[in-house]
Formats: structure tokens, C-alpha cells, sequence
């Protein structure tokens, strides 16, 4: 006996914020291991081994060219980041964590998302002033607006989705 | 649920993030690599490891050196006080070693840097090679234990600001000094005339009393006696064998010396740290434009420089 059951059908709505939460934690683990990869072992050439936090701090004080050499490592990292989501999600509207979590990244203007808006969506990754200011900001945003969009994609007109099937 | 979108998708291309994932990684391998770079030709510390900071203190004491490949070998108390401040402050370092092959130089500079040396939490020693005489022994007088070979020479505890006077000279060649000035003592010093007594007078006041600071420092640094300090106070230098019997120096010897007494007196296990500024090419370039320049300027201002660029020197 057959069903006379309807085609599945879908529609795209506001991406759960559980599931947001959990792609950008995967995106995070497999960014940590590219930054660790590449960053490892300048890291150990320029802090010595073996030491806590307060030595570290110490000695970062007393050595004001390391500190800026962690400066501008901490700048390349945030550059490697914004990489990885622009370069990424701009061909195909997902980063690996929203692959896993099925959510896109859609614009809110038109079809194609243009490169400057994955730039002003993932800007806020480079830890320099007033940037940082958008990590407590840009979650805020997303929690208390009707389309849980992040300050970020408000500016770069942007929006992160889930498809739903029934 | 909000109203339908249809997302434009091509399906998701593995291989394609697999690629992107690899050129970031070369990509952060290029950055690690300007980084570290630019981290060794900056002007930094030199980061070797070690636990006891060498800081050399070579040629003549100044202020500040602002020239930089000249051809007389300076070191500024601005770059030994930072270097000093950053030793004492760093965790991995244990003690701090002077290494002194200097003449002396300017009375404030050698301040600056007993001063600091005074403030230092660690243990200080200062090794005297060659030379260690005048604002280079205010230096080393200000550390906690000195080492010098016998035959260094040390000691020279006195002020000097003698000059060579043209005034005769320019009188037989029909070279008049036309003397302008607005304040009887403002040419004093000036090389083209000859010193008045009054003037004398006002010199050797104000080297008297450098000369007055500078044997109070030893005194209080070394806590001599009246009659060592009286010996000492004509200025006259002592090798380093003579110096040892008179109480400016501790100990004869030299790096080994030095390595024992810290490791007996410490208890700290010895491998030095080299403590130095490392100009990148850079500056290197920028110092010697403006070393050339400083010899021009120098040369033509010369003609018109009176007693101001007579710097009452500890050599």
C-alpha cells in the first residue's frame, strides 16, 4: 500500500542560535588548529618554555620587541580567520561548521553576497580597537533582534539562515 | 519561521575547502616567517638564552648617542639604563654583568647608570677589562661586587675639562675674536681667547664640586676610609693590583672570575645572556646618513661654537 503523501517540501528561515553557536565552535576548532599549525613555532622562539602566566608577563613588560612581535601575530591570525569565512562562504555560503549545522549565510539584498560584505561581517575578528568592541556587541545583537542578526550583518546587509524541511 | 528564500547553492565542495585550508596554512607559515624577521632586526633585545645578562659598557660614557657609526666608540646611559631596567625585570634572568671597557665620559650619564644599577633587585658585578677608569669606575662602583685584572686600569677619580686654546695662535695669523656677547661669563671656555682668572675660578668651582659628587658616589659605594678616599681623590689611576689593595676593586681576575663568584656567592649556574641593542639594517643606514651629515654640520659650526660645547668629562 503506497501513501499519497505530499513532496517534501522546504523553506529557509532564521538560523537557530544553538545551532549558530555550535558552527562557529567547529569553525573555531578548525582554526585553531591552522593558527597553531602555522603559528607554533615562532610562538616557542620568542616566549621561553616552561613559564606561567605572570613570568610570561613578566617578561613580555622587559621585552617590548617580543611584545609586539605577539602583537602583529595576534593581527595575522585574525587576517587568517577573516580568510577562512570570506574566502569560504563566498563561493559556497557556508563555512564548515554551517555545513555541519546546515545553515548559509545569505544576503538580504540581493541573490550573491558581494565581497565587501563577508569583509564587514568578519571584521570584527582583527583584535585591534574599536573592533573588539563588537565581541560582546555583535552576540548581543543577535540574541535580542527579530532576525537574530549580529550588529556585523546588519551593517554588511547579511544574514545567516537554515533550511527547513517538512 | 520567517517568509520562503531559496538559497542559491552549487553544492558543497569539499575539495575546494580543502585548498582554501592548505593555502591558509602556507599563507600563516609566510606570515610566521616576516614576523620572526622583523621581530630580529627591529631593535630589540637580542633574545639568546642564558640566565645572567652581559651588558658591555664600551668606550665613552654619553648621554645620549645620537651618532651613530662615529668614529669614536660611545655608549649612552639611555641604552644601558633600558638594558639594566629590562635585565632586572626579566624572569629569566638571575644576575647582571657589566662588561666595562671604557674611559668614562659625561658625569650625568655615569649617574644615570650607577643610579639605575643602585635600583636593579638583582645581583650586579662589574667586570673591568682594558680600562675601566673615571665615570666608567662611578659605573662599576655602583654594582655589588667588582672584578678587575691586575694589569686593568681603574681608578682616575677626578674631573677634566681641559681645551686647547687658539687665541695666540689666531693673534700671530691677524685673526681678530670679535667678542659680542650679552653676559660677562657667556663665552667663557671659548677657545679663541685667553681664560680669564675669573673665569678660572668658575671652572674650577663647578669641577670641584662634580669632583665633590663624584668621591661622595665611591665613598658611599664602596664605604672606604678617610685615608684610602684621600689617596683616590687626586685623581691619579691604579692598575688593577694597586686598586684591589686600595678597596676599589674586590677581586683580581676575569670571566672566570666573575662566573665563580656568582656561582659560589649566588648560588646561580652561569651561562650569559647577551644584553644589546640590535639595529636592523635599517638604522644602520639612517645613523650612518645622519653621521655624515652631524660631520658636516659639526665642521661648519665649529667656527662659530663657544664654551657650550665644552662638557666637563669624567676621563
Amino acid at each position: 500500500m503506497s501513501l499519497n503523501l505530499p513532496p517534501e517540501r522546504k523553506f529557509v528561515g532564521n538560523a537557530l542560535l544553538w545551532r549558530r553557536v555550535v558552527a562557529f565552535v567547529i569553525d573555531l576548532l578548525i582554526l585553531n588548529f591552522i593558527i597553531q599549525l602555522s603559528f607554533s613555532g615562532l610562538i616557542k622562539r620568542l616566549i621561553p618554555q616552561g613559564y606561567d602566566y605572570s613570568q610570561v608577563y613578566s617578561y613580555l613588560l622587559s621585552n617590548t620587541q617580543i611584545a609586539r612581535s605577539l602583537e602583529m601575530l595576534s593581527l595575522a591570525a585574525g587576517v587568517i580567520v577573516i580568510l577562512y569565512f570570506t574566502f569560504i562562504e563566498k563561493k559556497l555560503y557556508q563555512s564548515i561548521g554551517k555545513k555541519v549545522m546546515h545553515l548559509y549565510v545569505v544576503s538580504t539584498e540581493s541573490n550573491k553576497i558581494k565581497f565587501w560584505q563577508h569583509l564587514i561581517r568578519n571584521l570584527y575578528f582583527i583584535p585591534v580597537f574599536p573592533l573588539i568592541v563588537l565581541w560582546i556587541v555583535d552576540p548581543l545583537f543577535a540574541i535580542f533582534t527579530n532576525k537574530n542578526q549580529r550588529l556585523s550583518e546588519i551593517l554588511s546587509k547579511t544574514r545567516v539562515v537554515q533550511e527547513f524541511k517538512y | 519561521m520567517t517568509k520562503q528564500e531559496k538559497i542559491e547553492t552549487s553544492g558543497f565542495k569539499w575539495w575546494y575547502v580543502v585548498v582554501i585550508l592548505v593555502l591558509l596554512v602556507i599563507f600563516g607559515f609566510l606570515l610566521s616567517g616576516i614576523i620572526f624577521i622583523a621581530s630580529l632586526g627591529g631593535g630589540g633585545i637580542d633574545s639568546s638564552s642564558g640566565n645572567v645578562a652581559l651588558i658591555e659598557v664600551k668606550g665613552v660614557i654619553v648621554t645620549d648617542d645620537s651618532v651613530g657609526l662615529s668614529l669614536t666608540d660611545s655608549i649612552s646611559s639611555t641604552e644601558l639604563v633600558e638594558q639594566i631596567e629590562k635585565a632586572d625585570q626579566d624572569p629569566s634572568i638571575s644576575a647582571i654583568v657589566l662588561d666595562i671597557n671604557s674611559p668614562g665620559g659625561s658625569a650625568v650619564a655615569s649617574s644615570e647608570i650607577g643610579d639605575a644599577l643602585k635600583r636593579a633587585e638583582k645581583p650586579t658585578v662589574a667586570w673591568i677589562r682594558d680600562i675601566g677608569t673615571s665615570g666608567a669606575y662611578w659605573v662599576a662602583s655602583a654594582t655589588d661586587h667588582i672584578i678587575a685584572h691586575r694589569a686593568s686600569i681603574t681608578g682616575s677619580v677626578g674631573v677634566i675639562a681641559s681645551y686647547l686654546e687658539f687665541g695666540g695662535l689666531l693673534e700671530d695669523h691677524n685673526v681678530t675674536y670679535r667678542r659680542l656677547v650679552a653676559g660677562s661669563m657667556k663665552d667663557i671656555g671659548s677657545p679663541f681667547k685667553e681664560m680669564t682668572e675669573e673665569e678660572q675660578e668658575v671652572f674650577q668651582k663647578n669641577l670641584d664640586q662634580i669632583q665633590e659628587f663624584f668621591i661622595d658616589e665611591v665613598k658611599k659605594n664602596r664605604l672606604l676610609k678617610k685615608s684610602e678616599l684621600d689617596k683616590i681623590s687626586t685623581g691619579v689611576f691604579y692598575i688593577g693590583k694597586d686598586a684591589k689593595d686600595l678597596g676599589l676593586v674586590d677581586e683580581l681576575g676575569g670571566k672566570y672570575e666573575v662566573i665563580k663568584y656568582l656561582e659560589e656567592q649566588e648560588g646561580i649556574v652561569v651561562e650569559f645572556k647577551e644584553f644589546k641593542e640590535v639595529k636592523s639594517f635599517i638604522d644602520i643606514l639612517a645613523e650612518s646618513m645622519g653621521d655624515q651629515f652631524f660631520q658636516i654640520g659639526k665642521g661648519i659650526g665649529n667656527g662659530a661654537v663657544t664654551a657650550h660645547d665644552n662638557n666637563l668629562l669624567l676621563t
